[in-house]
């Protein structure tokens, strides 16, 4: 389903923000913003682009 | 000739069909489904007209929720009687690739297509220019920079519809293929009817893939269909992915050439405004902030034009006793026909401005973050952020809120959605709670003036038919093993500035609807109410007032008249209908007058205000009169009056939770295939209404 929404592999995946109680998750996927619950965001394989923060919630990664 | 205006959700589609097609709308059903098709005639210049249908939002051909299915049968099966001649194709220009996974898809089943870049003008403004040329040779169909808001670029998709219609074959069309290599769906096709035509053989994969969910394929061609699948060993799943990827991959170099895009201001402006209104702190309390002012909006607000349309209906039906010859015909004009008329006309500001508030939420993008904010609640309840919007809508009105929970994936959160629906407090509860907190809660300023005491117990109302509806959703999780397949997968959209033709018209059709649907009923049982309450058997009624007269010649000529008309009425047919069901109904608090507005209601409850103004002779249009009259009755045996605050939390409770609507019963058999859950609602919500009706009383009295 992702896939005819426009999300596609190699796009950069940024956690922009978690919900009240950490889902569901506010996703910015290549120029689209999607909203998944952590269930189901966790099925994405990522690759990481930049390190993690230490604290705070923004990742940036790849999708593949 | 039929076109069919086709697109991805919030592509625009509605403001060019309301372009297109002016005023010249319907809004019915598609055949055999509760689905809205919305239909729309448009002149084509040479005395002829084509008509417009707008399909439901789709991404692809492979949809995901029931109102996507029942597009893509209309694509699919050239019986149906919607198949459209060609189609119009509306494409968000500022996500075009996304947007033209679809129309490849649509060109490669053979439709005749027109190309619409909808909102090209806002893409323009960031600096994104398109090549239409470049678009019009890769696809070999025309194409517009369009606004459905503005208006802009139609008048030329339309001159070049009446050119292609005008002549013997639609338009300079020559649509190019899109269609992926065949050679992961030869295994498939190898087993399917032969067909030389690409398209028809496009079609056939898609019903094949799709043969549960398409009602138009006929039973025979459905086990041609199971059995090819079966013995080819296709993953479904996979040729989709494969050919999603692959159209994908031919749009890429096409968008390349046409597309010079620099800026996505407005993406990243709404990315940045989205860290405070989805904030899980700051975007819950402006969510709640926003309810709160829709509910003071509905009380306070409203208030104003329902006093002048009160005003004029007092006045007609006085002016109606004052200049009619006395009489029945007079008596079923002024007390029958003109209160029925007010009791319906009097709720349209209040219903113009939910709806107006709820349009806009959805035009603003806003209704995406409700959604958002509110998954993670829903989901502990067993439904899903989807849900939200059902419930909301059901504010308004339970009928168009249960069709809109079709968009829920999983079937038990659609059905538990359908099921505790209803608790929500609809507008046709909004009468009965008026009066109702008008006669128990005094009208007092409270926080110095910022809030009324009586628009916050409708609040609290609101509130408590939310907990109650969540609370059942629970239960029903509870009872069916809820959890499994359930998801949230939602595109949050650029904020914008709404489109106030769309609005408008959503809000005129949703006003025009109760007054027509619901209002007829309320006009017709206002009558038939007048006729049982002002006739009773023989001359019951007549020796009812005498007997008051005799045993009571000490009072004064009011009480006297109002006395005799109280008698009267026990003896009417009204009277003696809700007299047979006062032993059920007494331990709630309630009396035979009350009985008879419970058996009226149980159609639509509404009726409630119309009957209870009818019994006590006040108009429906005049709430306070209905509530002094109310007041001021009292039991002929004890002298106690009948209404005491114990009787009017009990008949607000009972009214929060019964099952009342007959609309609602009606559209859940539809919804849900079968009388099952429609009876399950019926026995549940009523039992509870009782039940928590006798407590309150109970305990209160």
């Amino acid at each position: 389903m992702l896939v005819d929404l426009g999300c596609r592999p190699g796009q950069t995946v940024r956690l922009e923000r978690r919900g009240l109680f950490g889902s569901p998750l506010y996703l910015c996927i290549g120029d689209r913003r999607m909203a998944l619950r952590s269930e189901e965001a966790r099925l994405l394989l990522l690759e990481p682009l930049v390190p993690a923060p230490a604290s705070g919630d923004r990742m940036v990664a790849s999708a593949s | 000739m039929r076109i069919a205006l086709v697109g991805n959700p919030n592509a625009g589609k509605s403001s060019v069909f309301n372009r297109l097609t002016g005023m010249q709308q319907k809004v019915g059903n598609f055949p055999g489904v509760t689905v809205d098709r919305k239909s729309g005639s448009m002149a084509l210049g040479d005395g002829t007209t084509a008509q417009i249908v707008d399909l439901p939002g789709l991404y692809s051909v492979y949809p995901h929720t029931p109102d996507q299915a029942v597009a893509l049968d209309v694509l699919l099966a050239p019986a149906h009687p919607d198949y459209p001649d060609a189609v119009v194709y509306v494409a968000d220009a500022q996500d075009l690739e996304r947007h033209l996974l679809l129309f490849t898809q649509i060109l490669d089943l053979g439709f005749p297509a027109w190309l619409c870049l909808n909102q090209a003008d806002l893409a323009g403004k960031e600096g994104t220019n398109f090549k239409l040329n470049v678009l019009e040779k890769a696809f070999g169909v025309p194409v517009f920079q369009t606004n459905g808001r503005s208006g802009e670029g139609l008048p030329a998709l339309k001159q070049s519809l009446r050119s292609a219609f005008g002549e013997a074959e639609p338009g300079p069309h020559a649509p190019k293929a899109f269609r992926p290599p065949a050679q992961e769906a030869a295994a498939l096709l190898s087993r399917l009817p032969r067909t030389d035509s690409p398209d028809a053989a496009y079609r056939l994969l898609l019903q094949a893939r799709h043969r549960k969910r398409l009602p138009k394929l006929l039973e025979e061609q459905r086990l041609v269909l199971d059995r090819a699948v079966q013995d080819s060993g296709l993953d479904p799943l996979d040729l989709q992915v494969q050919e999603t990827m692959a159209r994908y991959d031919k749009l890429g170099p096409i968008l390349a050439r046409a597309v010079q895009q620099r800026g996505r201001e407005a993406r990243n402006r709404s990315t940045q405004f989205d860290r405070i209104m989805t904030h899980p702190v700051i975007g819950t309390g402006i969510f709640f902030l926003v309810l709160l002012l829709i509910f003071q909006a509905l009380f306070a607000w409203a208030a104003i034009p329902m006093d002048a349309i009160d005003g004029v209906f007092a006045r007609l039906r006085e002016g109606l006793h004052a200049v009619l010859p006395q009489g029945w015909a007079s008596n079923l004009l002024a007390d029958g026909l003109v209160p029925g008329i007010g009791g319906v006309l009097i709720f349209i500001p209040q219903i113009t401005l939910l709806f107006l508030l709820i349009g806009l939420m959805e035009e603003t993008g806003y209704m995406a973050r409700a959604v958002y904010l509110s998954d993670n609640l829903m989901r502990r309840f067993g439904l899903n952020g989807r849900s939200f919007v059902s419930l909301i809508s059901g504010v308004a009105c339970a009928v168009p809120a249960i069709m809109s929970a079709r968009s829920i994936h999983n079937t038990r959160e659609r059905l538990a959605t359908i099921f505790v629906t209803p608790f929500m407090p609809c507008s046709a509860r909004l009468p009965v709670y008026v009066v109702l907190i008008a006669f128990a809660v005094p009208e007092r300023s409270v926080l110095g003036g910022l809030l009324n005491l009586q628009g916050l117990m409708l609040f609290g109302l609101y509130m408590l038919g939310t907990m109650v509806a969540l609370a059942s959703a629970w239960l029903v999780k509870r009872f069916t093993g809820g959890g499994n397949g359930s998801f949230l997968l939602l595109e949050l959209p650029d904020y914008r500035m709404p489109d106030w033709r769309n609005v408008g018209l959503t809000v005129w059709e949703k006003v025009r609807v109760f007054v027509v649907d619901a209002g007829k009923i309320i006009v017709v049982i206002s009558m038939v109410l007048w006729a049982l309450s002002s006739y009773g058997p023989g001359t019951a009624m007549a020796d009812a007032r005498a007997e008051v007269v005799l045993e009571h010649p000490e009072w004064s000529a009011e009480t006297l008249a109002y006395q005799q008309e109280a008698r009267a009425l026990r003896e009417s047919w009204a009277g003696r209908m809700g007299r047979a069901i006062e032993p059920a109904i007494a331990p709630l608090g309630f009396d035979w007058k009350i009985g008879i507005a419970l058996i009226t209601s149980f159609a639509a409850r509404e009726v409630f205000v119309g009957t209870m103004a009818t019994i006590y002779g006040a108009g429906s249009e005049d709430v306070s009169r209905l509530s002094e009259a109310m007041a001021r009755d009292s039991h002929p045996e004890t002298g106690q009056p009948v209404y005491t605050t114990a009787t009017a939390v009990s008949l607000l409770l009972f009214y929060a939770f019964a099952m009342q609507c007959m609309s609602t019963l009606a559209i859940v058999r539809r919804e849900t295939g079968s009388w099952r859950i429609p009876m399950v609602q019926l026995v549940y919500m009523t039992g509870l209404a009782y039940l928590s009706s006798l407590m309150a009383y109970q305990l209160m009295a």
